[in-house]
C-alpha cells in the first residue's frame, strides 16, 4: 500500500487540502491502521504541548499597583463627593458684610504699620545723619590738628633757632674782655 | 477599572500605522504602544525557543532594541507582526548558537563530524532525560520541544503556542509553504516519538481523539 507523505497528513490535518484529496486521504485512514496510529500519536503529542505553561509576566507592575490605584480611586471619590457636599450645604455669605465687618480692623492694622514704618523710617534718617555729623565733626578735627601741629612745629623751630642764638651771644659775652689801654695811665 | 486605565481608545492605531511613524518621526509613544502590546507574545517565543524564562526576557528586550535600530528598514507593505517575529526568531537562533559554541568549547573541544544544519544537539534515546517520567507533564513536554532542532522549533512554537497560519509562518521565515509542511511533519514525528513512550507510561488525561473526525480547520482545537 501507498502511504501519503508526513506533509500531506500535515495538510490533511491543518485544512488546506482540496476536497479530492482530503477524500483520499480520509479513506486511506479508515483503511490503514499504521497511518491511523501515526495521526493519533501526533495528535496526543500536539495536545500534550499544551501542558507547557510560561508564567505571566510583563504586567506586573500594574498588577502590583492595581489594589493601590483601586483605594487611590476611592478616596479621590470620597474627597470630591465631600467637597461638593460641602459647597451645597454651606450658608450663603454676603460678601458685603463681610467687607463691612473686617474693613475698620484693616484700616487699623494698616495704620498702626504705616505709624511703625514711618517711626522706622525716621530712626534711620536720624542715624544717618548723626554718622554723617560725626563723619564731619571728624573731619574738621583732624583739619584742625594738621594747622595746629604745623604752628606748633614752626614755633618749636623758631624757638630753637633763638635758643641758640642766645647761647652764642651769651658764650660770646662771657668770652669778651675789656681791652687794655695801651698807654698806662699817667701816675 | 480596567476600561479606564488601559484607555482603548489609543490603542486604536493598527501596528502597521504606529511603525510607519516610527519609521518616519521616531515617534517614541507609538513604539511604547508597540512594545506594549507584543512585548509578551515576543516573550514567549523567545522563552520557548531557549527554554529559559530568564534569556527569553533578555532576548524580549533585545528584540525590540533591534526593532528600533531597524526601524527604517520597516516596509509597510508587509505585516509588522511578520517583521518583528522575524526579529525575534533569528535573535533566538543567533543566541542558540552562541550556546552551542559554548557549549562545543566546553565539553569537547575537538568538534564532532556531524553537519552543521541541526543546530540543536538532538538526543534520539533517552539520555540524561530517562528519568523524565519522573518530571511533571510541562517538563516533560518542554524537555521534548527542547530537543527539537531549531528549525523545527520554530514551526511548532509559532503554529502551537503563537497560534499563527501556516502561510505566515512561511512568511516570517521567508520559505516556501510546502518547506513549512515538511518541517511541521518532522517535527511531529520527532515529538511523537520523544513524548509516546513518556505519554503512554503515565496518562490517563492525553484522551485520544480519532482522526477520522478530522480534517478540521485546525489541528489543536
Amino acid at each position: 500500500m501507498n502511504h501519503p507523505k508526513p506533509e500531506e497528513w500535515v495538510a490533511y490535518l491543518y485544512g488546506q487540502t482540496n476536497n479530492a484529496l482530503k477524500r483520499n486521504l480520509a479513506n486511506h485512514l479508515h483503511e490503514c491502521s499504521q497511518c491511523r496510529s501515526e495521526i493519533e500519536s501526533w495528535q496526543r503529542s500536539v495536545k500534550s504541548l499544551d501542558a507547557w505553561k510560561l508564567p505571566r509576566r510583563g504586567r506586573a507592575d500594574s498588577v502590583f499597583l492595581a489594589p493601590f490605584l483601586k483605594w487611590a480611586a476611592a478616596v479621590a471619590v470620597v474627597l470630591f463627593a465631600g467637597i461638593l457636599i460641602g459647597r451645597a450645604t454651606a450658608a450663603k455669605t454676603d460678601v458685603e458684610k463681610l467687607r463691612l465687618a473686617i474693613a475698620p480692623q484693616i484700616q487699623r492694622e494698616l495704620s498702626s504699620q504705616m505709624a511703625q514704618l514711618a517711626r522706622d523710617e525716621a530712626t534711620r534718617a536720624a542715624a544717618l545723619s548723626l554718622v554723617s555729623g560725626r563723619r564731619y565733626t571728624d573731619q574738621i578735627a583732624q583739619q584742625l590738628f594738621v594747622a595746629l601741629k604745623k604752628d606748633v612745629d614752626t614755633l618749636a623751630f623758631n624757638a630753637d633757632d633763638a635758643l641758640r642764638h642766645t647761647q652764642q651771644q651769651l658764650v660770646q659775652l662771657a668770652d669778651f674782655k675789656e681791652p687794655q689801654p695801651v698807654n698806662p695811665p699817667n701816675e | 477599572m480596567k476600561g479606564i486605565l488601559g484607555l482603548p481608545f489609543l490603542a486604536t492605531r493598527t501596528d502597521e500605522e504606529a511603525m510607519w511613524r516610527v519609521k518616519l518621526y521616531d515617534d517614541h509613544q507609538d513604539f511604547d504602544r508597540l512594545v506594549k502590546r507584543w512585548e509578551e507574545p515576543i516573550r514567549r517565543l523567545c522563552t520557548r525557543m531557549l527554554g529559559d524564562p530568564h534569556r527569553g526576557e533578555d532576548l524580549k528586550q533585545d528584540t525590540f532594541l533591534r526593532l528600533f535600530q531597524k526601524r527604517k528598514d520597516y516596509q509597510p507593505k508587509g505585516r509588522f507582526s511578520t517583521f518583528l517575529w522575524r526579529i525575534a526568531l533569528n535573535l533566538c537562533y543567533d543566541e542558540l548558537r552562541r550556546q552551542k559554541r559554548r557549549r562545543e568549547f566546553l565539553i569537547s573541544p575537538e568538534p564532532g563530524p556531524e553537519g552543521e544544519q541541526e543546530t540543536e544537539p538532538v538526543s534520539e534515546s533517552a539520555g540524561p532525560d530517562s528519568n523524565a517520567a519522573d518530571l511533571e507533564e510541562g517538563a516533560l513536554v518542554r524537555t521534548a520541544v527542547m530537543q527539537l532542532p531549531e528549525i523545527y522549533r520554530a514551526v511548532i512554537v509559532l503554529r502551537h503556542y503563537e497560534d499563527l497560519k501556516l502561510a505566515q509562518i512561511a512568511e516570517i521565515l521567508e520559505i516556501p509553504e510546502g518547506t513549512v509542511n515538511s518541517r511541521m511533519a518532522e517535527a511531529l514525528i520527532r515529538l511523537s516519538r520523544t513524548l509516546e513512550p513518556k505519554l503512554k507510561a503515565a496518562p490517563a488525561h492525553f484522551t485520544s481523539i480519532n482522526p477520522l473526525d478530522l480534517p478540521r480547520e485546525s489541528f489543536v482545537l
